[in-house]
């Protein structure tokens, strides 16, 4: 799939914007802070219809502005599409072809866009929550149904846990409100299996051809693995069982719970561990290492997308190459030489960029892509 | 402000969806209007303060009580759907398909809005399926008709909880494709749903 035309308007300091993209390599340079990551998530906005910087996309008006716009006409197995959102201070308008489109869950699923930033090399030492959304972002690509689940197991989250504060300091006696926690256990525990299902599904595929790109960038013969970490029971129930594991481990953590105010176990607390050499590598690899473990993961997760829609997704290369030596830069260069998709890259300086064929630069300065 | 448009503000204001900005915009459009079209719209709201109620047995909307739905022989007694609001009852009812009486809500389940079960109108919908006094034949069954949201779903798990033990059949409305929609352009939310409620042919 690919993007022919982008149209911005009023989006961060982006001047008014008609870009029409190269099929494969879009390069795009500048110095720093003159909007060269905004127009990367331009794209990743209008295709995800949320930011990877923000979690209110009313941040991305421009300055003293009520109202933003993103086209983006994409060509997908022969098909052709127009994806539009408009951002206004307290809503939001998706369209596909000109047609609103409600629920918003019906957007999802066909404009598949991955995200490389800088800050993703860190991620094996980084904090669970960061963890938690890049593998999210993984699977929401993987599967449209995925976001609407996730949006809808937040719900009840925060449902769960305004419940249990009632409870906890008396407005609610446990008495009278036990059949409704119940409501929410079992409400929760289904939601929650089906997106722990399809986190561990999601990482059953990638773990061989995360481990074989791992060897193919760092040739060293080491095991790397990619280890969900939440409750034992629950990660090793099947997909039939695990809510029941879920619920019953509620029911156990319910005093707990109550007197927390918060719902201790699920997707929210789990975690996933990139293993290097059987042990955790966020506290034994190198620096290197951990750079490479996050591209090993990238590169599969573009080579799982392709396999899977039969296309290659759209790949968002935000300022990688600074932060990778020229080893592992020339390495994730080749490899997408090898492959499909179209990219969008953001460096500082160009050269960094070891592509030759196919590429088209642009400067970014003050907002305006030159 | 003098004070006629200053309480009429204030009221305005305390509406759903109306805040202080458009409780003034609405004011002055009143101000503005003819004195015909104002009276009007005043009487309407004093009909709708003396006439209209909540009907005691099913907590619809109405001007008598029990309401014509309640009264109406035609329809079985014995099923019993419920829903969130009166507005439900209208887009079920409109269909035709549903033959039997209906109970209204008024709310779903919200801890986050601070929504409990006493602010539905549940105890009434157990008073119609308790023993009664044997002039009205017993309940058979409960169609749960709230929405799929979240907040629709913890309501329907909630009242299966209580009507269940009173051995009377509960079921929910199939969520799923809409009849005539284009499965392209279907979310797959909704197509996971409808595939996990299938029925066999
Ligand atoms: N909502 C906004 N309206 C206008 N300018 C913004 C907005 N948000 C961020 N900016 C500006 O965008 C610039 C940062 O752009 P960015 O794309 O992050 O730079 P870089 O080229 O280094 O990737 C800063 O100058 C910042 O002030
Ligand atoms: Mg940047
Ligand atoms: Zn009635």
């Amino acid at each position: 799939m690919r993007i022919l035309a982008l149209r911005v308007r009023d989006v961060r300091n982006l001047e008014p914007l008609e870009l029409e993209p190269a099929p494969r390599f879009n390069v795009f340079h500048g110095d720093n802070g003159q909007g060269k990551t905004n127009l990367l998530e331009t794209i990743y906005v209008v295709a995800a219809l949320r930011s990877f910087r923000t979690s209110k996309l009313a941040d991305l008006l421009r300055f003293d502005t009520q109202v933003a716009h993103i086209g983006a006409r994409v060509e997908r197995g022969g098909l052709e599409r127009v994806y539009e959102l408009t951002i206004e201070p307290r809503s939001r308008r998706a369209r596909i072809d000109g047609k609103v489109v409600r629920p918003l869950a019906r957007y999802f699923g066909e404009f598949n866009v991955v995200l490389f930033a800088p800050e993703d090399l860190q991620l094996p030492r980084g904090a669970p929550a960061d963890r938690r959304r890049f593998l999210d972002r993984a699977v929401f690509n993987r599967r449209g149904d995925f976001m609407p689940l996730a949006q809808d197991l937040d719900r009840v989250l925060r449902s769960r846990n305004a419940l249990l504060r009632e409870i906890g300091d008396g407005r609610k006696p446990l008495r009278t409100a036990g059949t409704l926690l119940d409501v929410y256990d079992e409400q929760f525990a289904q939601l929650a299996a089906t997106v722990t299902s399809a986190r561990l599904a999601y990482l059953d595929e990638l773990r061989p051809r995360f481990a074989a790109a791992f060897e193919a960038i760092a040739r060293m013969g080491i095991a790397v693995d990619l280890r969900y970490v939440g409750p034992d029971e629950v990660v090793a129930a099947g997909p039939e069982a695990r809510a029941a594991a879920l619920q019953a481990r509620l029911v156990a953590t319910r005093p707990q719970d109550i007197a927390r105010g918060a719902t201790s176990v699920g997707p929210h607390r789990d975690d996933v561990v990139f293993e290097f050499g059987g042990r955790d590598g966020g506290a034994f690899a190198s620096q290197g290492q951990l750079r490479a473990l996050v591209l090993a993961w990238k590169t599969a997760e573009l080579d799982l997308l392709t396999e899977i829609h039969g296309e290659p997704p759209i790949l968002l290369l935000d300022d990688v190459s600074s932060e990778l030596d020229p080893q592992r830069n020339r390495y994730l260069f080749d490899f997408l030489a090898q492959r499909r998709s179209q990219c969008f890259i953001t460096t500082t300086h160009p050269r960094h960029v070891l592509v030759a064929d196919e590429r088209v630069d642009h400067e970014v300065r003050e907002g305006k892509i030159i | 402000m003098s004070d006629p448009i200053r309480r009429l503000v204030q009221h305005l204001a305390r509406l759903p969806g109306v805040g202080e900005k458009t409780g003034t915009r609405l004011a002055f459009h009143l101000v503005r209007a003819p004195r015909q079209q104002t009276r009007e719209l005043a009487q309407a709201l004093l009909d709708l303060a003396d006439r209209i109620r909540l009907c005691s047995v099913c907590a619809n909307v109405t001007e008598d009580d029990p309401c014509a739905t309640c009264t109406d022989p035609r329809r079985d007694p014995e099923v019993i759907c419920v829903v969130a609001t009166p507005a439900d009852v209208g887009a079920i009812d409109r269909g035709g398909h549903f033959r039997g009486r209906y109970h209204v809500l008024h709310a779903l389940l919200s801890p986050l809005e601070g929504i409990g079960p006493d602010d539905l109108r549940i105890a009434e919908l157990m008073q119609r399926l308790g023993p009664g006094d044997g002039t009205a034949p017993p309940v058979r069954e409960v169609i749960l008709a709230t929405a799929p949201s979240v907040e629709g779903e913890a309501t329907a798990m909630y009242l299966a909880r209580l009507i269940k033990p009173l051995g009377v059949t509960v079921s929910r409305i199939a969520t799923g494709l809409p009849v005539g929609g284009e499965l392209e352009y279907t979310d797959q939310a909704t197509i996971a749903r409808a595939l996990a409620g299938r029925a066999t042919l």
